[in-house]
């Protein structure tokens, strides 16, 4: 129980308002502290000691980024509340539909109410909730009673994720099969190529228009439909955030949205996470797989370190040959820029998607700011061209921008560019 | 309204005044103008300052008057309640949250109880002060008991925030 400063100060001007009648011997003083005095007494009579049992539960434990989540709160009053506050202060990120957290309610003696309030995620996460305060008043306020109910109640929101149309083809293919048309010949749906008939060749697979034309027997070739190891690997060294938003919340739904493309399509996805803490899951493809992504990322958070870590701490299988690795990344981090160097250097089918950091960063003031900013972007410059070099197509994603177009240009780099072995 | 009502209770205090008209003029805007400040920024202490205040003004007129006994205390006493009592509200308003109907209406009807007893209260005590046969020192001695009750309930409650306000849980 706690008694308000409203109290104090009645019972101060209750108290002066009575010394000032004796001392001045003038009753209008008395009767300022008689009024004062009879508010506390009537808030002494009203004051009871609140009993009451308190609930709370998630209608459900996991949504999307941006969905609507009831808990509801049973509320059961021993006792009458003529004046009751539910607070439930929320994790950043979780906030109530209607824009407070605070509710104001009464209740009779020996009622229940459910209290239902909305909650809306405005980013992915493992959010604990289920801690409210109650704070019961008598009905002119001078007591509090605080009660604190600690239920810890656990809510999933996975990150909203991007309808890919296309994703990036990787230059490799496995052996096993899958929606990806790979670059080799053998049997499959897609034409490839036309060439002269060797013997072992199938008679099925005779082009008789061309054997016809050419006097002799050709056959076609075609390219066989195969799945593809994909490797998401995020950049957890650094992160801005600006409006809510942040690279890491960009970079995740991000990975989800790829992983979710790639399994989609039969890949074995896997994820490596790089940045303070090294977090990692092997290739692997299902449904089983998308969730198991999709946990992992919501505990992913950015960790600094001063730790110089390369891709030698990054479990071997892990990274399995002719994976394409796909790099979501800001770019900011040494190590990362090195590691993905490093990748390339040891053959693996590298593509980055930058994310860019430019509108988390505060505009550059003065002249000398705006020439280091100047330069800093110069240099961001050349290292995407070294990368380009390299044989790494690199497109850089803004953020409000779709994923797609991001992705698109590292097509279309894909396309005009030649692999190169460095 | 609860500036308003100090406004009254402070005008009224200013025009009745004679000798230090100026004085109780100043006292009295001051004193609006601190609840004004209360509830804007919200302060809760300053409405018990501003309370303070205006009530000195109103007995620093009544000594410049010179009157002996003012037949509207009672009323100015329930006023200086009303606008502390009103002001609180305002002040518990000001929180972002969903309120019920009920909890409004039950408060305001609390106020005007409280107000009405007090002004009850006030009645009797001037008709009181009117009788010879109450004054005089078992007056004195019953006013200064009350005066002491009132600041015994001051050290204990101070006593009680001072020692924490810790409280079980509640039962889930």
């Amino acid at each position: 129980m706690s008694a308000s400063p409203k109290l104090v100060g009645y019972l101060w001007l209750a108290g002066l308002g009575l010394l000032g009648a004796i001392l001045l011997g003038r009753p209008e003083a008395a009767e300022i502290g008689i009024c004062f005095l009879v508010a506390v007494i009537a808030g002494l009579i009203g004051m009871v000691r609140p009993k009451l049992f308190l609930s709370v539960r998630l209608d459900r434990e996991r949504v999307l980024e941006g969905e609507e989540v009831s808990a509801d709160l049973e509320i059961d009053a021993q006792t009458a509340m003529p004046w009751l506050k539910v607070l439930g202060p929320l994790p950043a990120g979780l906030q109530p539909s209607s824009g407070t957290e605070l509710q104001t309610i009464q209740l009779p003696a020996g009622t229940q109410r459910h209290l239902a309030i909305k909650l809306i995620s405005s980013r992915w996460g493992t959010f604990k909730i289920g801690r409210l305060l109650v704070e019961s008043h008598d009905r002119l306020g001078f007591f509090t009673f605080e009660q604190l109910l600690d239920q810890t109640l656990v809510l999933r929101v996975y990150p909203r994720e991007e309808a890919l149309a296309r994703a990036i083809r990787p230059l490799e293919t496995q052996v096993f099969s899958g929606n990806e048309v790979s670059r080799r010949i053998g049997d499959g749906i897609e034409f490839a190529d036309v060439r002269p008939f060797v013997p072992g060749d199938r008679v099925r697979k005779i082009n008789w228009p061309q054997s016809t034309r050419r006097g002799e027997l050709h056959v076609n070739d075609v390219h066989p439909e195969r799945n593809t190891d994909v490797v998401i690997f995020l950049d957890t060294f650094s992160d801005l955030a600006v409006d809510g938003d942040s690279i890491l919340l960009m970079t995740v739904r991000a990975a989800a949205s790829l992983a979710r493309h790639y399994l989609n399509r039969r890949d074995r996805v896997g994820l490596v996470s790089f940045g303070g803490t090294l977090r990692w899951l092997h290739p692997r493809m299902g449904v089983t797989q998308a969730y198991r992504i999709v946990d992992a990322l919501l505990s992913t958070e950015s960790q600094f370190s001063y730790a110089w870590k390369g891709i030698d701490i990054i479990p071997t299988r892990t990274l399995p040959p002719k994976a394409l690795v796909i790099a979501i990344t800001p770019l900011l981090d040494e190590r990362t820029v090195a590691a993905l160097f490093d990748l390339r250097g040891r053959g693996f089918d590298v593509a980055i998607v930058e994310v860019s950091p430019t509108p988390f960063l505060p505009a550059p003031s003065g002249p000398q700011g705006r020439l280091a900013y100047r330069l800093w972007a110069l240099k961001r410059e050349a290292l995407r061209y070294e990368y380009r070099k390299a044989g790494i197509p690199i497109s850089t994603w803004h953020r409000g921008e779709s994923l797609t177009a991001a992705l698109e240009e590292v097509r279309t780099f894909r396309r005009f560019a030649r692999t190169s072995h460095v | 309204m609860a500036v308003l009502l100090m406004a009254l209770v402070g005008a009224d205090a200013a025009a009745s005044s004679q000798g230090s008209t100026r004085a109780v003029w100043i006292l009295a805007f001051a004193a609006v103008a601190l609840m004004s400040v209360s509830l804007v920024v919200p302060s809760r202490r300053s409405v018990q300052w501003a309370i303070g205040i205006l009530a000195a003004t109103y007995l620093v007129s009544l000594v410049a008057q010179g009157v002996s006994l003012d037949p509207w205390s009672p009323v100015v006493a329930a006023a200086l309640l009303a606008a502390a009592e009103l002001a609180h509200w305002s002040i518990d308003c000001r929180l972002r949250a969903i309120d019920e109907r009920q909890v409004h209406i039950q408060r305001g009807v609390a106020i005007g109880a409280v107000t009405g007893v007090a002004l009850g209260l006030g009645a009797i005590v001037l008709a009181g002060s009117g009788v010879a046969l109450v004054a005089g020192n078992v007056t004195t001695a019953a006013a200064t008991g009350a005066v002491g009750f009132a600041f015994a309930a001051i050290a204990i409650i101070a006593w009680q925030r001072r020692n924490g306000n810790a409280e079980p849980s509640a039962q889930v």
